[in-house]
């Protein structure tokens, strides 16, 4: 048995993957929010069956469907079970960003051994509240600012432009979701792009996978 | 009085799969009247950077040397030396060498200095037991600073005191031991590396096979851990 073990931390370092998924009352046709739920569960099957990662992917869940608030709190994903969500309420999209930054601030739930966390904006409508100020915050915060973000469109009424600020990116794209099977692919996406990192010498680099042939 | 070190780097998995060296470096000097000791990381996605870290090291004595011979010296300038010996020591570009640096050094004159530039633990233990960790300015989710890379003295987390008194101990080490340590044991850690390693014939040694043998899951890191104490009396 090693000497070291009573002095090292006997868990691999943790790479969080935070997914802000909007539940607003419009999530509720043409099979928005059933898409969501298996998307995340089978994001969360594909982490749970990863081996030989140097990092362990942890996950949290936050939505916004009248109120913000952690649908799973952050943690390994092989030990999490999901629970599907519903949708209704506006969509206080600030007040997850609020939520967001908090996360990856607090060195007790993110941290020092983190990798670098992915954030995941999902949405397919307006900001129903005061968005431009907790955005700025997060993305001018010392750890959410560093965070790999990808963000997803859902549908004709999704607000680029916000989107396209989470992204604070000229180079990154908006996914589109058009259709209720391009939710899923998107997270497949989110997984691959993940799994890549935690594979990868440095999971703190950006991950080495294409877009290219997505529809999306 | 005298100085003890025990040290060693190791090749992290992931270098070990990818048929690369170990990219950091450690150097000690455990003198009479002062005593040198430094750690270095080369970063791993710049072709030179094992050559970037021996140099680091290397320059850091460079510096060392000049900077001990008087007592005036600010830390400031044992780290202008530094930088500068470093880049006439390299033969690469040195963007292509970046690397980490952490010291401890004596000047031999009733002061010394603890420096860091990028990620990586300094630490020291009083006689009482009570640890202190050098503040290290790290930029957080690996983007680290580092030699080779566009930084400021200012980057650099500096401090003068005063020099190990016996039983008093630094040690050293790179990201690939630190990132994993229990923050509540690094005491321990010292008391291990002094009590149980220091009286081996071979303590580098066997440092090295604690480190090839390190209990994390999933760690791919080189590693590199050097503890450096004075006791009352040689203890061969």
């Amino acid at each position: 048995m090693s000497s070291l073990k009573e002095f090292t931390v006997q868990s691999a370092r943790p790479l969080p993957v935070i997914v802000l998924a909007d539940i607003s009352g419009s999530m509720g046709s043409d099979g928005k929010i059933q898409a969501l739920n298996h998307a995340v569960r089978e994001m969360l099957e594909a982490f749970q069956d990863e081996a030989d990662l140097r990092a362990e992917v942890h996950v949290s869940v936050i939505t916004f469907g009248g109120q913000a608030k952690t649908h799973l709190t952050l943690g390994p994903a092989r030990n999490m079970k999901w629970s599907d969500l519903g949708a209704a309420g506006g969509t206080p999209m600030g007040a997850a960003f609020n939520l967001a930054c908090q996360m990856v601030e607090d060195r007790n739930v993110v941290s020092s051994r983190s990798y670098r966390p992915t954030v995941v904006l999902v949405s397919d409508g307006q900001p129903t509240d005061a968005w431009e100020q907790p955005l700025a915050a997060f993305l001018a915060s010392e750890r959410g600012g560093k965070a790999f973000r990808m963000a997803l469109a859902i549908g004709a009424d999704a607000d680029h432009d916000v989107l396209k600020a989470f992204l604070a990116d000229p180079s990154a794209r908006v996914y589109r979701a058009d259709e209720a099977k391009q939710i899923r692919m998107f997270f497949q996406l989110v997984t691959m792009s993940v799994s890549s990192r935690s594979r990868s010498a440095n999971p703190n680099s950006a991950p080495a996978i294409s877009d290219e042939g997505w529809d999306l | 009085m005298t100085t003890r070190v025990v040290a060693s780097s190791v090749r992290g998995p992931a270098h070990r799969r990818d048929g690369l060296p170990c990219q950091d470096a450690w150097l000690a000097v455990p003198g009479p009247r002062a005593s040198l000791a430094v750690v270095c990381d080369g970063m791993g996605s710049r072709s030179h950077a094992r050559d970037g870290a021996r140099a680091a090291t290397q320059a850091a004595r460079d510096a060392w040397r000049m900077w001990s011979r008087s007592s005036a010296g600010s830390v400031e300038d044992l780290i202008r030396l530094l930088e500068v010996c470093w880049r006439l020591r390299l033969r690469v570009p040195a963007e292509q060498a970046a690397t980490t640096c952490l010291l401890y050094a004596e000047d031999g004159h009733g002061r010394a200095a603890l420096a860091q530039l990028g990620d990586g633990l300094i630490v020291r233990r009083a006689a009482t037991g009570a640890v202190s960790v050098h503040p290290a300015r790290v930029e957080g989710f690996g983007r680290t600073q580092a030699l080779g890379t566009p930084h400021a003295l200012t980057d650099w987390s500096l401090d003068l005191t005063a020099p190990l008194a016996v039983g008093e101990a630094v040690a050293l080490a790179t990201d690939g031991v630190s990132e994993d340590l229990d923050t509540t044991r690094l005491g321990g850690l010292i008391a291990w590396a002094i009590d149980e390693l220091g009286p081996q014939r071979h303590a580098g040694r066997l440092l090295r096979a604690e480190l090839n043998n390190w209990p994390v899951p999933h760690h791919q890191d080189d590693k590199t851990l050097l503890v450096l104490w004075k006791t009352p009396t040689s203890t061969k």
